[in-house]
Formats: C-alpha cells, structure tokens, sequence
C-alpha cells in the first residue's frame, strides 16, 4: 500500500475512534443530566414534606376520632415513606465515572435502570404531599 | 489654609468612596421598649439563631454553647449525596483552611440523612476530609430538629430572593456572627460565591473580634 494512503487510513480510523467517544461521552452527559434534572425537580420538596409531616401530626392533637387518626397517620406515614424513598435512591446511586470499569452500554443501561427508580420517587413524592396539603387545606377551612 | 480645605474635602469623599457597606442582619426584627438611666429608650431585637444541640462526629453532644462568640459557617448536607455535596465540600475546605489557625472561626455541617448519617458514618466522612472535630462539626439529629435549625438559618432566602438557600439541601452556605446574627447566605456551589464568603468573614471578624 502507498505510504500516504496508509498513514490516510491509519488517521482516519483514529479520528472516528475520537469522534466515537467524544460522542458516547455526551450521550451519556446528557443522559445523567436528564435523571438528575428528575432529582433536582424534587427535592427542594423535600422542605415542604417534612413541614407537612409536622402540620399533619399537629392536627392530630385533640382528634378522638379512630378513622379520623388512621386517615392522617396513613398520610404521616407516606410522606415518611416518599422522603426515605428519595433518601435510599440517592445513597445508592453512583455518578458513572471512567475508573468503574462499565462500559458504554452498561452506564447508559444503568442510567435508564435509575431514570425508571427516581420517577418512582417522584411520583410518590408529588402524591403524598399533594394529599397531605389538601387534607391540611380542608382542616383549615373546617 | 486653601489648599488644606480641597486636601480635606477630597480626603473625605474617598473615604466615603471605599467605606464598605455593613452587611445585613437577615430575618425579623422587633422593638422592645426598655429603662436606660431612667429613660424609655426602644431597642431592636434582631433574629438569632435559637438554641439547638445535635450530636457530632465525634459522638459528642455539640450545643450553641459551643458557638458562643465565634463567627461560624453552617451548611446542609449528607455523606451520599451525589450531586452538589462534592462541590460544596471542596469550597467548605477552603474556608476550613484559609482559617486553620484562627480560634474564632468553626464550621458546622448538618446532615439531613439523619438514619442513615450516624456518628460513626459522619466519623468516616470526616477523617476522608482529614478535618479537625474540634473546628468542623458534622452534626446529626432528628429530622424536625434538623429541618427545623434550617428554617433559621435560611431566613435570608424569604426575604432575599436573590439570595441562595431556598431550600435545606440547596448548597448554601450561611454566615453567622458571633452575635448569632445570619449576616449572609452564599451559593456553596460557586467558587466566585465562597470567594465572597471569605471576604465577608473577613469584614465580620476584623469588627467583631478586633
């Protein structure tokens, strides 16, 4: 082979290796933005919650009412449960980072394993405070 | 005698030009009224941090007694997090460093894991950081007290909307005087921010501890 041609082959062959992973390397950029921009829709809720715990067992004081008891300590106990959740996903989840030793697939699969756990999260968290102020609101308006 | 007028003059106006302003005392403030040489005089009474006591690294019970007379930093944070943790510790060690050797200054982290941050989790934590216990207090507690103290301390957030810290695990750094006095709230994730913050703690401590 020519000699230009060869060292034509050989630079072109590095350049797409490059490109290759400079793009793998913004997929998954992108990727762990897009699970943790879920984290960070969230958490500052995390405030909100623990306000509502509080105000929730508050109006616990005085009620006699077994039923009545049961429907806010249930909802205590979601907020509890919702805060915990967030808490558990965050020890547990580990930024990619090139000394794990994963490869390209594996992180994005793990990135999707983890966007799937923090809606979850998410969800739980927006449902448990959602009801937990509409019960606050409707003791307010009593 | 001319001249010596326009030297005063211009004299005055610089000093008025590089006079820095104080900084704020953040929170509600209520006038009380009260006897000073038998006269009726009202005096403001400015937010303090309220008591609190927590457990450190160390497994020692730490109180505001511990803070008394001393300008210290407060943040929010817990070991595993992943995401602006890392950042904020990096620049809490630098204002842990640029005042190493100043018995003025402490520093207090509270975790907001607070089952899963135990004494012993924090220990470990803290000897990664190679700090020293007695100058960097990683606290935990209850949740309530925990969230609780966070309400004090982020009081700029409600009244400053510029100001970092809406939320308890939003990487703000607080500073507090040795009155108790939050006198600001600074983006923990910022270099430019903690650069500020330094300069602040500087201002406070050349007034406070002169």
């Amino acid at each position: 082979m020519n000699r230009s041609v060869y060292l034509f082959v050989i630079l072109s062959i590095t350049l797409i290796m490059g490109c290759g992973a400079n793009s793998n390397e913004a997929k998954l950029n992108k990727r762990v933005s897009e699970v943790m921009a879920i984290h960070d829709e969230v958490m500052p809720k995390m405030d909100v919650m623990v306000e509502h715990e509080n105000k929730l067992k508050a109006l616990k004081v005085g009620v006699t009412d077994e039923t009545e008891l049961g429907h806010l300590d249930r909802q205590v106990g979601q907020l509890q449960e919702a805060g915990e959740l967030m808490m558990s996903w965050m020890r547990k989840f580990s930024m990619p980072s090139a000394e794990s030793g994963q490869s390209f697939e594996e992180t994005m699969k793990y990135l999707d394993k983890e966007e799937k756990r923090i809606i979850v999260v998410r969800d739980a968290m927006n449902s448990s405070l959602e009801e937990a102020m509409e019960t606050v609101k409707n003791y307010k308006n009593k | 005698m001319k001249y010596g007028l326009i030297v005063l003059c211009i004299s005055l106006v610089f000093l008025g030009c590089t006079q820095e302003e104080e900084l704020p005392i953040y929170g509600n403030r209520d006038y009380v009224k009260k006897e000073v040489n038998g006269k009726t005089v009202v005096d403001t009474v400015f937010h303090k941090i309220p008591p609190f006591s927590f457990t450190n690294q160390d497994s020692l019970v730490i109180t505001e007694a511990l803070f008394k007379d001393k300008l210290y930093i407060s943040d929010f944070f817990f070991t595993s997090c992943p995401t602006i943790c890392p950042k904020v510790k990096a620049q809490m060690l630098r204002i842990y460093e640029k005042y190493a050797d100043n018995p003025n200054v402490l520093l207090i982290s509270h975790s907001i894991d607070t089952k899963y941050d135990t004494p012993a989790v924090l220990k470990k934590f803290a000897d990664k950081l190679d700090i020293d216990s007695k100058r960097w207090h990683l606290v935990t507690g209850t949740k309530d007290d925990i969230y609780g103290i966070a309400k004090q301390y982020f009081i700029a957030a409600a009244e400053d909307p510029n100001s970092p810290g809406g939320y308890t695990h939003s990487g703000g750094l607080v500073l507090i005087d040795k009155r108790k006095h939050v006198r600001g709230v600074y983006d923990g994730t910022e270099p430019d921010e903690v650069t500020t913050l330094l300069k602040d703690m500087d201002r406070v401590l050349a007034k406070q501890f002169k």
